[in-house]
């Protein structure tokens, strides 16, 4: 299924709500809550990262994975986290709108 | 050698030169995701290379994603690094005014100091811009107007600048460059009354061009042309400055068409210039009007042709010709003079030559004293500087004290892992922070001293423009950038110098160098500095007693002067017989010309000799009372005597006169005739000879002869000296003034009357304020030097004091202990003294025009200087030292 677009964003703010995560983390908890079924490019993922940084809605930082391996780790800024909220909330008025247009049956006046 | 991608982008390389980190962590990032994809692929059981394939279709566009998070990174790079200095700038300042509120006195010492120090320049700066560096505000595109200089040969082969020119030298001009360039000007009157006030005004008349050539519009209203400016025929009309409009008509917009009454002739008024134009030179013009309305004498108009009165200036139409344009005008020139009177064997051509609007502006429209207290001007702008200097130094031995006094608190932060670089810019913050207070608090003293200086120095400009604008405020600001980071780099240097070790090692009191050789260097530069300033002050000083003191030939405090100009003869006899019975009034005597004289007569003397025509004496008028009433000083001969002299015709000469041209014989007897004229057959005998008068304190006497006559009568010219009973006194004029208001009938140049000591006041005045001026900032100075002096050999007693209590123990005397500490004082001061004196040396020389009558390197005026200095410096350290000798021993034994 193709990502709706700006909806990238949100899934990555979402990713990160439990604590920081490298990339490639961010990519497989995506792919791992969607069932495989969302096909987001890792490319776009990691452009995602960038621009939310440069907003400041996520912190970069070097670190080790539990593996020893140096990796780079993003976590949410408390802007992120409000970003976050609004995104879900925005997510969901998109969700009821559309499906109480698509639940309805009758024909309009 | 390494490897280089031949499609990597330039602009990437370029990062990577200079941003190396930022590519490879890019780099990487995407290596270790890679890495994890890859491992992930191959666990489900694909080859390396398929997994490989695949993690490479799963990323997408890898090189364009690369290039986008090298380029988000870059930009998020520099935005932090500015908000971590921003962050660190705002806690440096934070921590600077923590500490300074726990020195309050020393802060607003510091502040003190340099506002002083900036606030001087700032208040010079407001003055030297304007005159030396801003072209006249409105001037259309400046660089391209040039002014007209002619260059003549003057008494003694000088080459002199002549910068006025008469309208016939202007019409050839013209006409020499016609269609190519304009050649425009005006001339101006800076005594004029309007509608019948007592203010004076300057009123300019312009050639019909010159508005036009300035590129000027007029704000209301129009400008005058051609046909309004015919020579013999003109209209009075006028155009008013933008800023006198608003002054005096509150900018009402119905004044054109109104009249102005100027020296009570009327001028319909057709406009107002643009705003802020008020002419090329600092005698700003209130009033612009036709040339041709210049007032015009009894036989026409006097200036026309052979007067030189205009200022010219010229504006090429092509700029690329005119290097063509500027020669055509010096040969036409030079042809004109050629035509003229040419003294024999003269083989000089005059010529003309172009210089830039400001280059001449300061010698033009302004008296003599102005020019003198431009050049005072330009020195006061030097000792501003020095005064700068020394607040800096002042500043950075108190900010240096503070950081000695710190030395442990730095070194335990330099411990504790604290940069030398934040340290550094902790420090540079405190001393700049205390420079931008001192920045506005001298701009405050710079809107005072500002407008002292304007009035005080060159009374002649109208400084029309704002006093503080955004140059003055830029000047300040950098002033204060620059003495922050001078003041600030003496305790810099001594924070490098001290090793963490040793500071932590230090006590109470500190050990180490007793003293700093950067404090020795600061003080000695400000006792040098205080020399320079105090020397010149008595130089200005001497200069001024000298010129008060100076002897110009007839008694100054007891006259005044009336000019009579123009009026009828038997109402002069009136007011003069008016003025005679006033009380305070001791006597009046007439004469043509006032003591400041201005004629000149070609003489034939008894041998046969003529006088140089263009060099000949000084010639007067003088009724039989003259020599009594204005106090001349018979050297030889007599004064007029009835009996002897009724119905002869005889005249005085003065020294100059009798001994340039009868050497040492005497002149008494002789008969002068005068070459041409109704009365060249009449033989006029010498009967006296007078001690030189002058007027002027640079120019030398000139040759005078007087004609003595109780029969004569004015011809065009008629002036009046009144001798009062004591000083003339302010009221003793004003009277006189009142009693000639009521004569002032349809005269253009209305009667005047002034005190002979208030007009010679002027000349004096650039001394007062040089000796003043200096002589202030020197004391300024002299407070900072002692101050110095006293906290160096203070710091040094609190070292020292296990020293002297060893030696107090020893049984040194409070004698010796006292030498000893003073000695050090002395020393300090014998150093700067030492380079004060040179420096005063090459300061007498840059002040020398401005000395008068004295050496600029008079040796009184030095070793006065330098005693008062080292008895101020043995002074400053009596204290200290008195303290040193006071010491208990067993105390000071103890201390650390």
């Amino acid at each position: 299924m193709e990502l709706l677009p700006g909806t990238l964003d949100g899934l990555v703010l979402q990713g990160l709500a439990w604590g920081p995560k490298h990339g490639y983390a961010v990519a497989r908890w995506i792919e791992g809550s969607s069932r495989d079924a969302l096909a987001v490019l890792d490319g776009a993922l990691y452009t995602s990262l960038r621009r939310m940084e440069e907003r400041g809605w996520v912190a970069a930082e070097w670190g080790t994975t539990h593996t020893g391996r140096r990796a780079r780790f993003y976590r949410l800024t408390p802007a992120g986290k409000r970003q976050l909220v609004a995104e879900q909330n925005g997510w969901a008025d998109y969700v009821a709108a559309v499906g109480r247009v698509m639940r309805t049956t009758t024909e309009p006046a | 050698m390494t490897h280089r991608d031949p499609n990597e982008p330039i602009w990437r390389r370029y990062v990577r030169f200079w941003r190396r980190d930022l590519v490879a962590d890019v780099d990487d990032e995407l290596a270790f995701h890679f890495a994890k994809r890859v491992a992930e692929f191959e666990t489900g059981g694909t080859s390396h290379d398929d997994a490989v394939a695949a993690a490479r279709e799963r990323f997408g566009d890898l090189d364009g994603v690369r290039d986008a998070l090298v380029s988000i990174d870059v930009r998020i790079g520099r935005r932090s690094r500015a908000s971590r200095v921003l962050d660190a700038a705002l806690h440096d300042t934070a921590y600077a005014v923590r500490g300074l509120r726990r020195a309050p006195g020393l802060a607003a010492s510091i502040v003190l100091t340099l506002a002083f120090g900036i606030g001087a320049n700032a208040a010079m700066f407001t003055v030297v811009d304007r005159v030396f560096f801003r072209t006249p505000p409105g001037l259309v595109r400046p660089s391209q107007v040039r002014r007209l200089i002619a260059r003549e040969l003057g008494q003694g082969n000088i080459l002199y600048p002549t910068e006025l020119f008469t309208t016939t030298e202007h019409d050839a001009f013209r006409s020499a460059t016609s269609g190519r360039a304009d050649v425009e000007g005006y001339s101006t009157d800076p005594d004029v009354r309007f509608d019948g006030g007592t203010e004076h005004h300057t009123i300019a008349y312009a050639t019909s061009g010159f508005l036009r050539l300035t590129g000027v519009h007029p704000a209301l209203g129009r400008f005058f042309d051609t046909h309004e400016n015919r020579y013999g025929a003109p209209t009075n009309v006028a155009i008013l400055n933008y800023a006198y409009w608003l002054r005096a008509y509150g900018g009402d917009r119905a004044v054109v068409g109104r009249t102005i009454s100027i020296d009570s002739v009327r001028f319909t008024i057709i406009g107002v210039a643009q705003r802020g134009f008020d002419g090329m030179d600092l005698d700003a013009v209130d009033v612009w009007a036709p040339l041709a309305s210049l007032p015009v004498g009894p036989e026409g108009p006097w200036w026309d042709g052979q007067f030189q009165i205009l200022r010219l200036f010229t504006r090429v139409v092509n700029p690329a010709s005119s290097a063509a344009v500027y020669a055509r005008l010096k040969t036409t020139y030079s042809e004109l003079r050629l035509r003229g009177y040419r003294p024999p064997g003269e083989s000089f051509i005059p010529y003309i030559e172009t210089e830039s609007v400001i280059q001449g502006r300061t010698s033009i429209g302004l008296g003599q004293q102005d020019a003198r207290n431009l050049a005072l001007l330009t020195r006061l702008a030097g000792v501003s500087l020095l005064v700068l200097i020394i607040s800096i130094c002042n500043a950075a031995s108190l900010l240096l004290m503070r950081a000695m006094r710190r030395r442990r608190e730095i070194a335990v932060r330099l411990a504790l892992g604290v940069s030398r670089l934040r340290l550094f810019a902790q420090l540079a913050v405190e001393s700049l922070l205390l420079a931008a207070v001192a920045g506005i608090f001298s701009i405050w003293l710079a809107f005072g001293a500002g407008r002292a200086l304007r009035t005080q120095l060159i009374s002649d400009v109208h400084w029309s423009a704002t006093l503080i604008d955004a140059r003055v405020v830029c000047f300040t600001v950098i002033m204060a950038l620059v003495a922050g980071i001078l003041a600030g780099t003496a305790p810099i240097i001594v924070v490098r110098a001290s090793g963490v070790m040793s500071a932590l090692k230090v006590g109470a009191q500190e050990s180490g160098r007793p003293r700093s050789a950067a404090r020795i260097a600061l003080l000695a530069t400000q006792t040098a500095l205080c020399m320079v300033m105090l020397s010149a002050a008595g130089l200005f000083v001497d200069s001024l007693w000298h010129a008060r003191s100076f002897d110009f030939g007839f008694d100054k405090a007891q006259l005044v002067t009336v000019s009579l100009p123009l009026a009828d003869e038997n109402e002069i006899v009136r007011v003069v017989e008016q003025i005679r019975s006033m009380p305070g009034v001791e006597a009046v005597a007439r004469s043509e010309l006032d003591l400041r004289g201005g004629g000149m007569a070609q003489l034939r003397l008894p041998n046969g000799f003529q006088t140089p025509r263009l060099a000949s004496p000084q010639f007067n008028h003088i009724d039989t009372s003259y020599a009594r009433v204005v106090g001349l000083r018979l050297l030889e001969g007599r004064a007029w005597r009835a009996a002897q002299d009724d119905g002869d015709s005889v005249a005085l000469i003065n020294r100059a006169m009798s001994h340039r041209y009868w050497g040492g014989r005497s002149p008494l007897g002789d008969c002068v005739t005068l070459v041409g004229g109704p009365s060249a057959h009449v033989c006029f005998r010498v009967i006296g000879v007078f001690q030189d008068v002058r007027w002027n304190l640079d120019r030398p006497a000139v040759e005078q002869f007087d004609i003595v006559s109780p029969r004569w009568r004015p011809r065009w010219m008629s002036s009046a000296t009144v001798r009062t009973r004591g000083p003339a006194t302010g009221s003793t004029v004003a009277g006189i003034r009142e009693l000639l208001r009521t004569i002032r009938g349809p005269v253009a140049y209305p009667p005047t009357a002034r005190s002979v000591s208030e007009r010679l006041e002027p000349q004096v005045h650039p001394w007062r304020v040089a000796a003043a001026m200096f002589l202030a900032f020197g004391l300024l100075g002299l407070v900072a030097a002692t101050a110095g002096i006293y906290g160096l050999v203070g710091y040094e007693v609190t070292q020292r004091t296990h020293e002297f209590g060893v030696r107090i123990t020893l049984g040194a005397t409070a004698r010796s202990i006292l030498s000893l500490v003073i000695a050090s004082g002395v020393r300090v001061t014998l150093l700067g003294l030492a380079v004060g004196l040179i420096a005063s040396l090459a300061v007498g020389r840059a002040i020398s025009s401005l000395v008068f009558e004295i050496s600029p390197y008079d040796p009184l005026v030095l070793s006065t200087t330098m005693a008062v200095l080292a008895a101020v410096a043995v002074i400053a350290s009596l204290i200290p030292a008195w303290r040193a000798t006071r010491l208990d021993p067993v105390a000071a034994l103890r201390a650390e």
